[in-house]
């Protein structure tokens, strides 16, 4: 069962197309990454979901379309944008108690637990948190809501790497369920690839390839081989040099003698599809 | 009901310390007043006279108009306060970055406005309010000593003059509201700044052509203002009518209305970015 299917989604600034005519199809029970290049449409495409920005083409949330925003899409949708948007006028006790009071979907226990782990000052005001300290209270917040649904723009930014590791190795597994959806777009693939089941690439505002991790890495291999026989990795798909070796992203049907295979990583296999340098 | 409650309590929390400006102000005018009489008895070789009201007939009009001018320095005070809130309440969350924030709670836009107009108008009627008690106890119990106290045109003058306040500011505020809906930045002074310059050119119009173009800011004047209130000043029983339940009222009501259920539908087609 599809969570959110998007159709033909367009969002234009000026004469820059954001998100350029994207269909995908978001499952139940899946933890997808959203990956692209900065300003290839990530966020854009996460805000047009929630009905955010005024869009051309039909995006439908639980089997209803949604033509612009609706405040009850979020009793089952939480999302943290890519910057830090919390209220800074409000101290960080404040700002529980707001959400709590507002958000049915607020469950004590679990807030009571990520508190205390986070050791964030309660009375502190919130613009006088560093940035890091302020995704904490984010993610603290919207872990501690029981939804279906799960948007994580940049989830991790300018948080240390201790935090970082235990929220996507500890954190956000105790979250998720077969019956949630978590979408992380994220820059970090690395730290995200071992709990991603499904990926999205997308590359100026286009979407490239929506599959699930499994797949994606049976249909190619990393072939690694001396540098004097590089010519053999003319038809990669990425070609990366390193002393006296060459590495290349193949098709897993390729067949090169001596050759070391591996699986590629996601980052690698980014680049090989989308291009460029860095995602 | 509990959610408009949560929104009520955050929008106090933020604005709590603008809200509570005017009553420095006037704690800081009394500090001035106590300090400068002080000062002067101290100071002063001659036996001071403070007020001399020997042969007055009736000290009625005294007490009316005493307690309707004390609440003109906080009523000016509370007009300029609800004007700043007002004209900021639908982009401060915008400037502050915080938007997605907010609107990724689940709760109507609806709610979202309404809990921003009450806390921006009534927050400040009550400081007012608030100002204007401590005022009256003050300056009543210092003019008892000196005259025969009339608790009522002491607080016929008081009353008359609040709802004078309220009424303009319910208007001025709900102005600034729509205001802040349509710019971004400075928006009273925008708005405002719009309609000066279409009523020069309304009047320029008629004058030239000897139209006789009806001009929005002369109606938004005489809507917020109540000068014709101030007929029969001190006569307790014109009050309800010329101040309260006239016409005037009514349509401040309706237009007060009308431009919070057109913000809020401006706030709820916007684009969050």
């Amino acid at each position: 069962m599809n969570l959110i299917e998007i159709s033909n989604l367009t969002k234009k600034y000026k004469n820059l197309h954001a998100v350029d005519n994207a269909s995908i199809n978001i499952p139940e029970g899946k933890i997808i990454g959203l990956l692209g290049k900065n300003g290839a449409g990530k966020s854009t495409l996460l805000k047009c979901m929630l009905g955010f920005l005024k869009h051309e083409g039909e995006i439908k949330i639980f089997g209803e379309t949604l033509s612009k925003h609706k405040s009850s899409l979020h009793n089952h949708i939480a999302f943290i944008p890519d910057v830090s948007s919390l209220d800074d006028r409000l101290t960080v006790q404040q700002t529980i108690k707001y959400v709590k009071n507002l958000n049915p979907a607020w469950c004590e226990k679990t807030a009571e637990k990520l508190l205390l782990q986070s050791e964030l000052p309660l009375k502190q005001k919130v613009g006088n948190l560093s940035k890091g300290m302020k995704t904490k209270l984010y993610l603290m917040i919207i872990l501690s809501l029981d939804v279906k649904i799960l948007l994580l723009d940049e989830p991790t930014l300018g948080l240390d790497i201790v935090f970082r590791k235990e929220f996507f190795n500890t954190i956000l597994g105790e979250f998720f369920d077969e019956t949630k959806t978590i979408i992380i777009s994220t820059h970090q693939v690395e730290e995200v690839e071992h709990i991603l089941q499904d990926i999205i690439f997308i590359d100026k505002g286009k979407i490239v390839l929506q599959e699930s991790i499994d797949d994606l890495k049976s249909k190619f291999k990393t072939v690694t081989i001396s540098s004097d026989r590089e010519a053999e990795l003319d038809n990669a798909l990425l070609k990366m040099k390193t002393l006296g070796q060459v590495s290349g992203i193949v098709s897993s049907e390729t067949k090169i003698e001596d050759a070391i295979e591996a699986k590629p990583s996601l980052s690698d296999l980014f680049l090989a599809i989308v291009g460029g340098n860095h995602a | 009901m509990h959610k408009f409650k949560a929104l009520l309590l955050k929008d106090f929390w933020i604005n709590k310390k603008t809200l509570l400006i005017p009553i420095w102000i006037m704690a800081g005018f009394y500090l001035l007043m106590i300090i400068s009489g002080l000062f002067a008895y101290f100071n002063s070789s001659t036996e001071m006279n403070f007020m001399q009201f020997d042969g007055l007939e009736s000290t009625s009009i005294i007490y009316y108009i005493a307690n309707f001018s004390m609440i003109t320095l906080p009523g000016l005070f509370f007009l300029l306060f609800t004007i700043n809130i007002m004209q900021s309440a639908l982009n401060e969350d915008r400037k502050q970055n915080c938007e997605l924030f907010h609107r990724s709670m689940p709760v109507s836009e609806w709610h979202i406005c309404g809990s921003k107009f009450l806390v921006g108008l009534v927050g400040n009627w009550a400081v007012l309010i608030g100002i204007g008690i401590f005022n009256f106890i003050v300056m009543n119990s210092i003019m008892a000593f000196y005259l025969n106290f009339d608790f009522l045109h002491a607080f016929v003058g008081f009353f008359h003059s609040i709802l004078l306040f309220l009424k303009t500011g319910l208007v001025l505020g709900s102005i600034a509201f729509f205001l802040s809906a349509i710019f971004k930045e400075k928006a009273f002074a925008r708005g405002i700044g719009i309609l000066l310059l279409l009523w020069i050119v309304t009047k320029i119009l008629n004058a030239i052509y000897g139209w006789n173009l009806p001009s929005i800011f002369d109606y938004l004047i005489e809507m917020t203002f109540n000068f014709q209130s101030l007929e029969n000043l001190s006569d307790s029983t014109t009050i309800p009518k010329n101040v309260i339940l006239n016409l005037k009222t009514l349509y401040q009501i309706i237009i007060s209305g009308a431009l919070f259920i057109l913000s809020t539908l401006i706030y709820k087609n916007r684009e969050i970015r």
